[in-house]
């Protein structure tokens, strides 16, 4: 199949009375999570998994790819008009965008943010076209020395890039993850270990219930906890002026086309390396505008390019991370580690199978980033604020809410108690993770990725020995890895 | 509360979870001992560093704790702090707990409806018109969704399958 027709292919699905149902329900369920504080990208995964496993592959990964494209959308809303960021990829966004709503521009930055958003994923979509046929071949290039290498280079940057300096307690999620991976039946040998004898365990731990309890169980707690309702600031605009400037904001960043563009290749070029995730991309692409503006004085105090720039980067981000996503089977960061784990569990290996045997779905995820967002940004627009006041739901009505729903989505794929206890117990896991710091996203991707490291390592031994290390492309990967822990090492040891 | 409070807290629940932790790798390690050479190498890979990064983090864990000691910090504000979010955290999970024994004996739609309308009054103190109607709408919402869109059968409950099974359904 040709880049062409691939692309033909990808949309002709994704508009099929099948599956556009699902992309979109699943922006809608998006942009209302986003809109949620503390709710990110990987809650909004995490969710929709329960519900993809009777589902065929491309209304599956549609449904959750679509929820996951419309988040930042959602979060961005929230940003601007209560100065709260829905996602920690919004958080750039604050910079400007409240200061916008002070100045009664509220509606202007609304369809800045949302069309922003719009044309960064639009960008990393094409970025990742044109990247398909060389990915192609370069997955060829990979063993299984090479996938074990990459598979630990992505933890370490993960573990190392993903937390804020404490590289250790990186290191130790990842380790975690891939340690309870390992829980069951031996990949190799089939002999069960570490299960206690619990009959539940023979098969290992399901990876529905982990990441619920990881990520979704562990926030509902944390907002339990914290208590109120979930904006902690209200601010007076007016709720017809906002729906007057929107087209607006909508007309000023299509005019700012060449800066989207460039924020955007941020975005991209930063999705492309595994654990930088957007928040990062959002700043940098901020830090950017400001410098090669004309007026940097009036960044920070409501100038409608430090809302265009972060929100464009941190939606291009996508693009990048689908790529080593898709074409590695290496997840970049915990929405993508989701991701591969809803395509396991449809019977889709991704990697080089996937872009060799699967490439129309391949397309009809770049057209559902493409779509999703587009969706996301239409509704975003249409009803800003109704959405906006799902910020004023309390905690004690969201949260046993859905515990609810959480809990009934861990049992439903295996119909399985023993999977809501496991949930319960990984939630409880993923708080205390939360609130000392060890990296969550590096636990699930470690978690992801056992199956993956201990069959490459296996065959990788029996291939080559311990020799299998000196292989020039695996060398290559654990020197990129050495030199990533000790630089950072040095920079930690210098700082303190 | 001063940053000294939050920091002796936290480094003390750090050292607590490090502890807990390399309590968890070390049983690991027993038992992978046992194990086949082709079985346990992967974990054995894990496992070791692990050992390792958590012997580090508890040394880190206290110095720090013994450098705040020194500075003299004290714990009182915090402590009643984190006695508070013990509670509500507590209390959650006890209603999470009580959610998944009402499932098991009535069943998730029956389960489910109960353990909203019961959670939103007596503990959220919510008014009994959103408890009732947010405990009916939310279960008659995942019955649509799982049974009716997706197919998935939901659990019935032990007290459904006992009397089905006594008056022969």
């Amino acid at each position: 199949m040709n880049i062409l027709d691939g692309l033909l292919q990808g949309f002709t699905a994704a508009i099929s009375l099948e599956v556009i149902p699902y992309l979109i329900g699943g922006a809608t369920l998006g942009l209302i999570i986003g809109v949620i504080p503390g709710l990110g990208g990987h809650f909004a995964m995490a969710m929709l998994i329960p519900f993809v496993f009777r589902m065929d592959a491309a209304t599956g990964v549609t449904f959750i790819l679509a929820a996951h494209a419309a988040v930042a959308q959602g979060g961005g809303l929230t940003a601007i008009l209560f100065a709260t960021p829905g996602t920690g990829q919004n958080a750039a966004t604050l910079l400007d965008g409240p200061a916008m709503t002070e100045k009664g521009e509220a509606g202007r930055a609304v369809g800045a943010a949302m069309t922003a958003c719009f044309l960064g994923a639009l960008f990393g979509a094409v970025v990742l076209t044109v990247l398909l046929p060389i990915l192609r071949k370069v997955v060829l290039l990979f063993g299984p020395p090479e996938f074990f290498m990459l598979a630990v280079l992505a933890l370490t940057f993960i573990a190392v890039l993903g937390t804020k300096g404490a590289i250790n307690k990186g290191l130790i999620g990842g380790a975690l993850g891939l340690l309870f991976s390992f829980v069951g039946a031996g990949n190799v040998t089939g002999e069960r270990r570490f299960t206690f004898g619990l009959l539940e365990l023979w098969d290992g731990l399901s990876m529905v219930p982990v990441l619920l309890g990881i990520f979704a169980v562990s926030e509902m707690l944390d907002l339990w906890i914290q208590g109120g309702s979930l904006a902690r600031k209200k601010t007076g605009h007016d709720a017809r002026s906002v729906q007057k400037q929107i087209f607006s904001g909508v007309l000023t960043t299509l005019q700012r086309w060449w800066l989207v563009i460039r924020c955007s290749s941020i975005g991209t070029t930063l999705g492309l390396i595994p654990g930088l995730g957007s928040a990062p991309a959002a700043f940098l692409a901020y830090a950017h505008a400001k410098q090669t503006s004309k007026t940097p004085e009036k960044f920070g105090t409501g100038t409608i390019e430090g809302v265009i720039a972060p929100e464009s980067a941190n939606d291009a981000v996508e693009g990048g991370a689908l790529a080593s996503t898709l074409a590695f089977g290496i997840p970049g960061s915990s929405s993508m580690a989701i991701l591969i784990t809803a395509l396991i569990i449809m019977g889709v290996e991704p990697g080089p199978e996937l872009m060799t045997f699967h490439l129309d779905l391949v397309f009809l995820m770049i057209w559902t980033v493409i779509l999703g967002n587009f969706v996301g940004t239409i509704l975003g627009i249409l009803v800003a604020n109704p959405l906006a006041r799902v910020t004023f739901l309390r905690g004690s009505i969201l949260v046993p809410v859905l515990l609810a729903i959480i809990l009934t989505g861990s049992f439903v794929v295996h119909s399985s108690w023993f999977d809501m206890i496991v949930a319960l117990l990984f939630g409880l896991l993923g708080y205390v993770m939360k609130k000392l710091d060890y990296s969550r996203p590096a636990f699930i991707i470690g978690f992801v990725l056992g199956l993956m490291v201990e069959r490459n390592l296996f065959l990788s031994l029996q291939l080559y020995g311990t020799r299998f290390i000196f292989e020039p492309l695996a060398l290559t990967l654990m020197v990129i890895t050495i030199l990533v822990l000790v630089y950072n090492l040095h920079k930690l040891l210098r700082k303190s | 509360m001063s940053s000294n409070e939050t920091d002796k807290s936290n480094v003390g629940a750090d050292l607590l979870f490090c502890l807990f932790l390399f309590g968890l790798v070390v049983i690991f390690l027993i038992m992978a001992m046992g194990y086949k050479s082709v079985t346990r190498h992967a974990p054995m890979v894990v496992l070791i560093p692990l050992a390792f990064l958590l012997i580090l983090q508890i040394a880190l864990s206290i110095k720090k704790l013994k450098g705040i000691k020194d500075s003299g910090g004290t714990l009182s504000l915090q402590a009643k702090i984190e006695r508070k979010s013990l509670w509500r955290g507590s209390q959650l999970f006890l209603g999470m707990v009580i959610l998944i024994i009402m499932i098991y004996f009535f069943g998730q739609l029956f389960g489910i409806t109960l353990f909203l309308i019961l959670f939103l009054r007596f503990v959220s103190r919510e008014r009994w018109i959103l408890a009732l109607s947010l405990g009916v709408g939310v279960t008659l919402g995942l019955h649509l969704l799982f049974e009716k869109m997706l197919g998935i059968p939901l659990y019935p409950g032990a007290i459904y399958k006992y009397v089905s099974g006594l008056i022969g359904i």
